[in-house]
């Protein structure tokens, strides 16, 4: 008999529906729910950290959900122009600082006129190379590292338009293989099928104490004790377009881990979440777990950031030439 | 056989705009979608010639005003969603539906019924329980 | 091993999360559209603050039943509960449809829980040989295991393989709408950002299974409409016939979890893949291949094994080396560092006792699950008995709302639209319709695997040890595939001979 059984069943939802608890509202500057768009695929530092912060930010904003979004593909660069229709700030974002570098190959994102929430860390980047290679210093790779295959991210992350770029201005004669994301470039290196990569300082330590691969040069400063012996990028005496290279790497690692927002968002959802994000960024909690995970932390609030991405995105004739020859626009 | 062939010709049709897309790519970027498109291709062609060689359709296979109907039915469903949201348009969807096509049901305040479950499990049990805000329909803001 | 299902049972509190994570898990399978990482998403605000044990039995469980819950709309309505499920659809909604659903309900279950056990074996057998393993196989394994399920769609075309091979390729073609993940390039879009996210299995799988289904249940008259073919057995006698299902395909039931575990564990291959190659082995080794998608049981034993054994598989290198086997599992790991576990190869030195409980929970877990979904199976028959008109308009605003929810994005819904013409065509005209799913499915993880061996190896990828031993594999079964289908074919012939 379907149409008895249909009524009860039609009661019942009502029954159940009319017991549920009401969802209390506040922050108005906010709407109710924001996605915080991860740029890359999950598993990888940025998903790492964005996760962290997505879950501490969420305490300091009250009534609202934030909720972690994965959207790697491309880099992230079609979810971050898709961002700018967020302006009532129900959209964040944490993106690959390639996208910078990119902007600057001619990507026309415009992203300049985004909004600056906030960034996570420094991070040095360490040029690696896989221990059966023979080779431990940098002069080694430069004298007989060509055809080595080097993996990266995507094809605009910051991972390869840097190692392109070191190749490129070094002439040291790499393959550069993109599309490693997330924690894929760690685990070929430890399967021994690639034969190096540019690494975040944090992702360094696991496979140099595996044995797996050696550090050859850091961009950006480190207090890694696994790092301490390594080479500065800066301290080489370097002239031409490797300056040029090591340069604008060292300053980009400063801006790690950034959170944006659309260019026309709204000024007092920015304010809301500049606010939490310091204070997020602030929390023991967050502190502690960071800590506990091996991601360092070295916040800036969100005018700084706008300073520090200004003079990245300044003008460099010469270095937008080699970003758009390693890009091959 | 005219359904079958039809369906070989749009899947041909389909395979051949993609091929004429990949050259333009680096590739990396070509290389996957051109094999499956020129087997594709291949293979849409065997089953077309197949198709107009056995040219007798057999009579079950015809189509008619009852596929015609079932699928305004359908297409009233996605127009009444896209314009009207899940809540409303799909809560008016339900209503016509159960008046129209179900004898039983064919009771205003059954109908009614039928139709007023939905607004309430799209506001109460995705919108409030599971915080999961479903489309308010193109007319009522998106 | 013992002193982890000691810590276990000792632990009220662990054993409670555990009977509560199960109706948790079992439900976010059942909605369509939610699944285990929104499950996990959602859990996880509770689980900070959590006793280590009791915290992780919690999410392992959770995380485990998930596919278990989703067999109720799979094969119930034809809304696959989530991604792996899409595999159970063709076959287990068939089965409803002619009234057997506590069958295929119960079935399901069944193998569902014996594949969440074997699932835990394997992990528990291979935690020696894992890193050796995941060092045999990488991409050029990883495609040819793909060439396999495309392979496979062939055997699953029915009477033309051309016609399935030509679908097939569509779905492959399908699978690069999209921009392209690693060079950032739009492919086919048109120009249209909708199409530049791609196509989403959900959104495909509805409109090619449940809206042409139902698109052919609101087709007869209005009157008509109780469920087509004849109601066989009562409840309880389709519920001893799951079982026996079961126990007549032990052997694939076996098969397909530890094929399900081994997936689990390559890096990359989710769930869809497990399921669908499990589908695919299934109608490959049946003798009477035909029968796929119109409702054989093995169609629904396969996938549902292989889902479950799957999560055992999964755990592998997420625990024990920290690398992730999927998304799912990224965010597992994600909730497991704040209970205080740091993930790695050091992780079983260290905490011997914690590992072992957890590979219980899960073990215990899906047998609870299995013994839950069996109770249920006569209650939410009712729902598959309604009459169909006073189903149909649910049915289409829950795929509808499944695709939105998928998405987020009302233009797909255009898409479900086009799609779904095409998969009512492709039912009317008996067209297969698996090897699009397959093809869609496999589409990604082909490419991507074959681009990153080429660049790699060039095209000597195809020479390494196991790489050759997956392609003598492939032709053997394509050869033993060719000879039977031969067989079935003569033996058609002489059938219409003694009829004419």
């Amino acid at each position: 008999m379907p149409l008895p059984s249909a009524a009860r069943l039609i009661a019942l939802t009502l029954a159940l529906l009319c017991a549920l608890p009401a969802v209390a509202q506040d922050s108005p500057a906010l709407p109710d729910r924001i996605d915080y768009i991860i740029g890359s695929k999950p598993g990888g530092g940025y998903d790492r950290y964005g996760r962290l912060v997505a879950k501490h930010l969420e305490k300091h904003l009250d009534g609202v959900t934030v909720v972690p979004v994965n959207r790697g593909s491309a880099g992230g660069v079609p979810a971050l122009r898709d961002l700018k229709e967020a302006t009532d700030g129900s959209r964040i974002m944490i993106f690959n600082t390639g996208i910078l570098m990119n902007e600057l190959g001619g990507l026309g994102l415009g992203l300049q006129s985004y909004r600056w929430i906030g960034k996570a860390s420094s991070e040095a980047r360490v040029l690696l190379v896989a221990t059966d290679t023979g080779i431990n210093s940098f002069e080694g790779l430069q004298a007989e590292g060509a055809g080595l295959i080097f993996v990266t991210a995507s094809h605009g992350s910051s991972a390869f338009i840097q190692t392109s770029l070191i190749n490129l201005s070094f002439g040291l004669g790499l393959k550069v293989v993109p599309g490693f994301g997330g924690s894929e470039a760690e685990a070929a290196l430890m399967k021994g099928e690639v034969q190096g990569g540019l690494v975040s300082e944090s992702n360094v330590a696991p496979l140099v104490e595996a044995g797996v691969v050696v550090p050859l040069l850091v961009f950006g400063e480190s207090s890694d004790p696994v790092l301490a012996d390594v080479p500065r990028a800066r301290s080489l005496a370097l002239e031409g377009d490797a300056l040029i290279v090591a340069r604008a790497i060292s300053a980009l690692t400063q801006l790690g881990r950034i959170t944006v927002a659309a260019p026309e968002i709204d000024e007092a959802a920015l304010t809301a979440l500049r606010e939490a994000y310091q204070a997020a960024l602030a929390d023991l909690e967050l502190r502690a777990e960071a800590e506990a995970q091996g991601m360092p932390l070295d916040p800036l609030p969100g005018p700084a950031v706008d300073k520090l991405a200004e003079d990245v995105l300044a003008d460099s004739a010469r270095l937008e030439e080699m970003i758009k020859i390693v890009l091959d626009r | 056989m005219r359904v079958d062939l039809a369906l070989a010709a749009t899947f041909a049709l389909v395979f051949a705009a993609a091929l004429i897309e990949l050259p333009a790519y680096r590739w990396q970027v070509a290389l996957a979608p051109g094999l499956a498109a020129g087997i594709g291709l291949a293979l849409a062609g065997l089953v077309g010639l197949a198709a107009i060689r056995r040219r007798h359709a057999a009579p079950e296979a015809r189509w008619g005003t009852d596929d015609l109907r079932t699928l305004l039915w359908f297409a009233l469903a996605l127009g009444a969603v896209l314009l009207l949201g899940f809540a409303l348009g799909g809560g008016l969807y339900v209503f016509a539906h159960s008046l129209a096509a179900h004898p039983r049901l064919a009771r205003l305040p059954v109908a009614a019924l039928c139709g007023a479950v939905v607004p309430l499990v799209v506001t109460q049990l995705f919108g409030r329980m599971l915080q999961i805000e479903l489309y308010r329909g193109l007319l009522l803001g998106g | 091993m013992l002193g982890g299902l000691s810590a276990l049972l000792a632990d009220p509190a662990a054993l409670a999360w555990l009977f509560i994570a199960i109706p948790v898990g079992m439900a976010f399978g059942a909605v369509p559209g939610l699944g285990g990482k929104i499950a996990l998403i959602a859990v996880m605000p509770f689980i900070a603050g959590m006793d280590m044990l009791a915290g992780c039995v919690f999410l392992i469980s959770l995380h485990a039943v998930v596919h278990t819950g989703a067999a109720a709309p799979t094969i119930m309505l034809g809304i696959p509960g989530t991604g792996p499920s899409t595999a159970v659809v063709a076959d287990g909604h068939a089965l409803a449809r002619q009234g057997q659903g506590v069958r295929a309900l119960s079935a399901a279950a069944i193998a569902s829980g014996i594949g969440g056990l074997i699932g835990t074996l394997v992990l528990a057998l291979i935690v020696p040989f894992a890193l050796g393993l995941m060092q045999l196989v990488s991409y050029p394994e990883i495609f040819l295991l793909t060439l396999f399920g495309i392979g496979f769609s062939a055997v699953l075309s029915g009477d033309s393989m051309a016609k399935g091979l030509t679908v097939g390729a569509f779905g492959l073609l399908i699978a690069f709408i999209g921009i392209e993940p690693v060079y950032g390039t739009p492919r086919f879009t048109l120009g249209s950002d909708v199409l530049g996210d791609g196509i989403h299995l959900v959104t495909a799988v509805l409109a090619l299974y449940a809206i042409p289904e139902m698109l052919i249940a609101g087709k007869g008259s209005a009157a008509a409409g109780a469920p087509t073919g004849t109601r066989r057995g009562r409840g309880a006698g389709q519920l001893a016939g799951g079982l026996a299902d079961v126990v007549r395909h032990r052997w694939l039931t076996l098969r397909c979890s530890v094929m399900g575990a081994l997936v689990g564990i390559i890096p990359g291959l989710g769930g869809d893949v497990a399921a669908w190659l499990c589908y695919g082995h299934a109608a490959q080794s049946s003798r009477t291949p035909e029968r796929f998608g119109k409702g054989a049981v093995e169609g629904v034993i396969g996938p549902e094994a292989a889902n479950n054994s799957k999560e055992g598989g999964a755990l592998v290198p997420t625990l024990f080396l920290g690398i992730p086997g999927s998304s799912g599992m990224a965010i597992l790991l994600v909730a497991l560092v704040p209970l205080g576990i740091s993930p790695g190869p050091g992780l079983v030195s260290a905490n011997s006792e914690l590992v072992w409980a957890m590979v219980w929970a899960l073990a215990l877990s899906n047998i609870v699950a299995a013994g839950a979904l069996i109770l249920l199976a006569r209650p939410l028959n009712r729902i598959a008995r309604l009459k169909s008109s006073m189903l149909v308009p649910y049915i289409y605003l829950l795929a509808m709302a499944s695709v939105y929810i998928s998405t987020t994005e009302w233009r797909s819904l255009l898409t479900l639209a086009v799609l779904s013409l095409l998969g009512y065509a492709l039912l009317r005209r008996n067209w297969p319709r698996a090897p699009f799913v397959i093809g869609l499915i496999l589409g990604a993880e082909a490419e991507e695997a074959l681009i990153k061996s080429l660049s790699l190896w060039g095209p000597g990828f195809l020479f390494r040890p196991v790489s050759l031993l997956l392609i003598a594999t492939l032709f053997l079964s394509l050869w033993q595939l060719s000879l039977r289908l031969k067989r079935g074919s003569k033996a058609a012939k002489r059938g219409r001979a003694h009829a004419g």
